[in-house]
């Protein structure tokens, strides 16, 4: 994905902080589809993406004037939006081993499986199975396109840890895929 | 090499991830192995496929823009930021300020330092010419005493042009 021409983004970061606010929407409009992405694929919610991706920006908004410009600023809004994520996650959980047990159906929000194209409904699946770090450095690198270095600045934590997620991960993908959806690969050709 | 120690860097690969070294071994190995070439493509098409169809599902997704749910958020709070901002002091006045306040109270301890100091000096310093004239040749010294005997008048002359010089000093 195509990352926002820097010069341009440090003087519209410049006079977001000086409090203007078509600065703040030009930086909103470029990075909100992103936002919602990573916060959509961590979650698996759609509504919830669009809370998140609100949130983000609101703390954002609050927050600019302790970034430092040293730092890569998608970086840093990555960061924000994992972290969002897992707050929400957390208290997800918290709401879903509640709600599970006492009306025993579906939480709200997650569409149904054969709401969805098949496809969609495998990969959800698939990605549910791993562990919330092994996700959010999954959909880092292959939908957002980061590098390993950068996951490791989003995710606090080091290179090393970021590419045992991202090789646990496509092993598990695989093997899965192997051995339960032989079709989800069929018709795919991709030269060695 | 074996393909035990080829198998974890093919994941990698299939994402290009791995050194030009790296890449070309692999390659290298990948030809003349079956198995490792049946593994490596499936990581590929995996991937492939997972990114296409999460891509797919991230563009449906951000069609809808966040900017007009904010908006209203984002202007109460640059309000609220602004007031606060014209209700309190500067930034650099709140160090400004206490530096401000030490000066002024070292001027004034020196201040008070020197004004108990300054009466002496300030009888001194008429008298002090008077008492070097009074040492020099050709200088004479005439004492008139008057009804305050807290006052004498003493005149000095100069003998060379006969100039004059009064003084009133404490006695």
């Amino acid at each position: 994905m195509k990352k926002p021409d820097t010069e341009s983004e440090h003087s519209l970061i410049r006079r977001a902080k000086r409090g203007d606010v078509q600065a703040f929407q030009a930086l909103v409009k470029a990075y909100e589809k992103r936002v919602l992405g990573v916060a959509y694929h961590v979650t698996g919610d759609p509504e919830a993406a669009r809370d998140i991706a609100q949130d983000v920006f609101i703390r954002l908004f609050r927050f600019l004037s302790s970034y430092k410009t040293h730092k890569r600023f998608f970086t840093w809004l990555y960061r924000i939006t994992v972290n969002v994520s897992y707050d929400y996650l957390k208290r997800e959980r918290r709401f879903r081993a509640v709600s599970l047990e006492e009306l025993n159906h579906e939480p709200a929000g997650y569409l149904k499986h054969s709401e969805r194209s098949e496809m969609e409904g495998i990969v959800d699946e698939l990605l549910d199975m791993l562990s919330t770090p092994q996700k959010t450095a999954f959909i880092l690198r292959e939908v957002e396109g980061l590098s390993c270095k950068e996951i490791a600045k989003v995710m606090n934590c080091p290179n090393g840890t970021v590419r045992s997620y991202l090789f646990y991960a496509r092993k598990y993908l695989k093997e899965k895929i192997r051995t339960q959806y032989p079709e989800f690969i069929e018709g795919c050709h991709h030269e060695v | 090499m074996k393909c035990k120690s080829i198998e974890p860097w093919l994941s990698a690969f299939a994402a290009d991830e791995l050194s030009i070294i790296k890449r070309w071994v692999i390659r290298f190995h990948v030809k003349r192995c079956k198995s490792c070439c049946e593994e490596l493509s499936l990581y590929q098409k995996t991937r492939a496929q997972v990114r296409r169809v999460l891509q797919n599902k991230a563009r449906e997704l951000s069609q809808e823009a966040v900017w007009p749910q904010i908006v209203a958020r984002v202007e109460i709070m640059q309000k609220s930021q602004d007031r606060r901002e014209s209700q309190t002091v500067p930034k650099i006045w709140k160090k400004a300020i206490p530096a401000l306040a030490g000066v002024i109270v070292l001027l004034l301890s020196l201040w008070i330092h020197h004004a108990k100091q300054a009466p002496d000096q300030e009888i001194l310093k008429p008298v002090l010419p008077l008492v070097e004239d009074f040492y020099k040749p050709g200088v004479t010294m005439m004492t008139f005493e008057t009804d305050d005997p807290s006052i004498s008048i003493v005149w000095f002359f100069k003998d060379e042009d006969s100039n004059q010089k009064n003084t009133n000093g404490g006695a």
